[in-house]
């Protein structure tokens, strides 16, 4: 039986389907290269060290767990301050219920998850971002955020939030950071409405006795 | 044949060094492995530290209120003083007013002006302050008295029985602007605010 | 009258298709420019692996002050504890005028006198006394006292105290050097840490 030699010019490269081949692998190292995760960096942050008195913060952090924490900024305060004088009013409850409404009022109303509950967002840094953008916005003003972080914690997350808030253009939020739970305000003594003068300015202030 | 297959080649060839030139760009933008770090910033002033005791949460500063004439308000009138002077040299008016909720300056032109001997300058103020109101922080009688014959003090303004409005919060410094829209002639010497 | 044959349908032309591809995928890639995720905004989570260029310690980097070190004995096994190293800016105290020594040399002097310890992995739930019983934690605290004495007899605004930590570090270690730092009062006004970031 003879078989036929098949004919050799009839072999033709198949290009068209090689250059979809390499085009495909093109694109997909183009893709790649902007989805490589970026190493890891160290960073030098400064930190001042606390002082034996009382804390004065405009800002602040206070963070509770690996997923919560209390915010509190100038405006909260300000709120805080009337519903505070509310409630001093409220003279038919005795000092241990008004205390007790309080620290209600300030530890529930403030305390938000860092992580969405969905996952989508980080809560801690949309707020830490927002008042970056308020503080680049009112170069004028200064801030002072108080961070307090328990011992369990991670220290890193301490030093995220003083890195974001260190992105600040004019440099005017100041940071100071102290060991402390929520507990130190729920077992606070004395929660209380002060008007404070600062040289010229008249501030009104919360003061949490511990 | 061979032709396309060698244009292809170089193709290739093209492609490749456009993603390795593209390559290069980005790991340019890495850091180099021992590549020092950045000092950090020299503070030139202190920095403010944290306390650790009680914790003071610091709230907005508090701007205080002004009680003055509201010029915000229509058909506020001032008081040509040049005229007064004109109608009577030595006129003596008092009014005892009351200074409304809303900030306006009420007054009876008849029993609350007293102008004995003067009654034509006594009807030209009480005409003008009728046009008067006043920023509404506070609330309650007022006395206004103008003596245009006098050395010393022309004008007399007592607020001091007015009282804080109810509703206007209590912390809240009130500072006194100015109470009066006169012009033509008298001084700010001349004029006498009694407080409390 | 003759007609003239239609002449057979030409090849496509490869070539010219190709230098169009060319082109576009040059003005493509010219002009594409990523953008970041907003803060705040959804975004994947992608476990990837680093790329090359890991920032590493400099080791030749001399020191300025004191660095206290606190990373993992083992990163896969951290039930090992935490190796706690005081780096000084000189070999040994009576040796400091022998001028700042680097990085990896200030840690095999801390090997050679004993500036280093391992701090347990349970020093996060022990009761105060204990905690400051811990070998590597009365390390810190004599450590500490010495080198102010030594160093910052008066208080200055550069006086500080470095702290390189892995970011798993729990905070009561730190905050246990904020708090002995800032009982020296105004004499080490502010603490430097040198932390891990990814890259943004």
């Amino acid at each position: 039986m003879a078989f036929r030699k098949e004919n050799s010019t009839n072999k033709k490269m198949q290009l068209i389907s090689l250059m979809d081949v390499v085009f495909i692998l093109l694109i997909f190292f183009l893709v790649s290269i902007f989805f490589a995760s970026l190493p890891n960096e160290e960073r030098r942050i400064f930190i001042p060290t606390p002082k034996n008195e009382p804390g004065y913060a405009q800002v602040l952090i206070q963070l509770i767990d690996e997923n919560s924490f209390l915010y509190i900024d100038p405006f909260v305060t300000e709120k805080l301050v009337k519903e505070i004088t509310q409630i001093d009013k409220k003279t038919f409850m005795s000092v241990a219920q008004r205390l007790q409404q309080k620290k209600e009022l300030i530890i529930t109303k403030n305390t938000y998850p860092i992580i969405s509950q969905d996952g989508s967002g980080n809560f801690l840094k949309a707020k830490l971002m927002t008042l970056v953008t308020q503080a680049d916005a009112h170069p004028e003003e200064k801030y002072f955020a108080m961070i307090r972080c328990p011992d369990e914690l991670p220290y890193a997350v301490v030093i995220d939030v003083v890195e974001i808030l260190s992105r600040t253009k004019y440099k005017n939020i100041q940071y100071g950071c102290v060991g402390g739970t929520i507990d130190d305000i729920r077992n606070s003594k004395s929660i209380e409405k002060k008007m404070v003068r600062e040289g010229s300015v008249l501030r009104r202030n919360v003061v949490i006795q511990f | 044949m061979k032709k396309i297959f060698l244009i292809f080649l170089g193709a290739v060839a093209l492609i490749l060094a456009v993603a390795i030139s593209y390559y290069m760009i980005a790991m340019s933008r890495l850091p180099a492995d021992d590549g020092d770090l950045g000092q950090v910033e020299e503070i030139e002033v202190p920095p403010e530290r944290p306390g650790t005791q009680s914790l003071i949460l610091t709230g907005p500063i508090i701007r205080p209120l002004i009680f003055a004439i509201d010029m915000s308000k229509p058909n506020i009138k001032s008081l040509d003083w040049a005229e007064l002077k004109s109608i009577d040299l030595t006129a003596e008016v008092k009014i005892k007013a009351n200074v409304g909720p809303d900030g306006s300056l009420n007054f009876n032109p008849i029993s609350d002006v007293r102008c004995p001997g003067h009654t034509k300058a006594g009807e030209m103020v009480g005409r003008v302050l009728q046009t008067w109101a006043f920023k509404p922080y506070k609330e309650g009688p007022i006395t206004i008295r103008f003596n245009v014959g006098a050395i010393g003090k022309k004008l007399t303004i007592d607020i001091s029985k007015l009282r804080r409005k109810e509703g206007v919060d209590p912390d809240t410094p009130i500072k006194v602007g100015r109470l009066y829209m006169i012009e033509n002639g008298l001084k700010r010497n001349e004029v006498k605010i009694i407080s409390w | 009258m003759a007609f003239r044959r239609i002449e057979a349908r030409k090849d496509f032309e490869l070539p010219t298709f190709i230098d169009i591809i060319f082109l576009l995928l040059i003005f493509f890639l010219l002009t594409y420019s990523p953008v970041p995720p907003k803060v705040g905004q959804s975004t994947l989570e992608l476990n990837l692996p680093e790329a090359a260029g890991t920032a590493k310690v400099n080791q030749n980097e001399k020191l300025e002050t004191m660095m206290i070190e606190i990373m993992p004995v083992n990163k896969e096994k951290p039930e090992m504890g935490l190796q706690v190293s005081v780096l000084l800016p000189f070999e040994n105290y009576d040796m400091e005028k022998a001028g700042a020594v680097a990085y990896k040399d200030a840690k095999k002097f801390a090997k050679t006198y004993q500036r280093e310890d391992v701090l347990p992995t349970e020093y996060v739930t022990l009761g105060k006394s204990e905690f400051m019983n811990l070998p590597a934690v009365k390390l810190i605290n004599d450590q500490l006292d010495r080198y102010v004495q030594e160093k910052f007899r008066i208080a200055k605004l550069t006086n500080r105290i470095e702290i390189r930590a892995d970011r798993s570090v729990s905070f009561r270690i730190i905050n246990f050097i904020i708090e002995k730092c800032s009982s020296y009062e105004d004499l080490i006004p502010s603490l430097v840490f040198r932390t891990m970031f990814r890259q943004e």
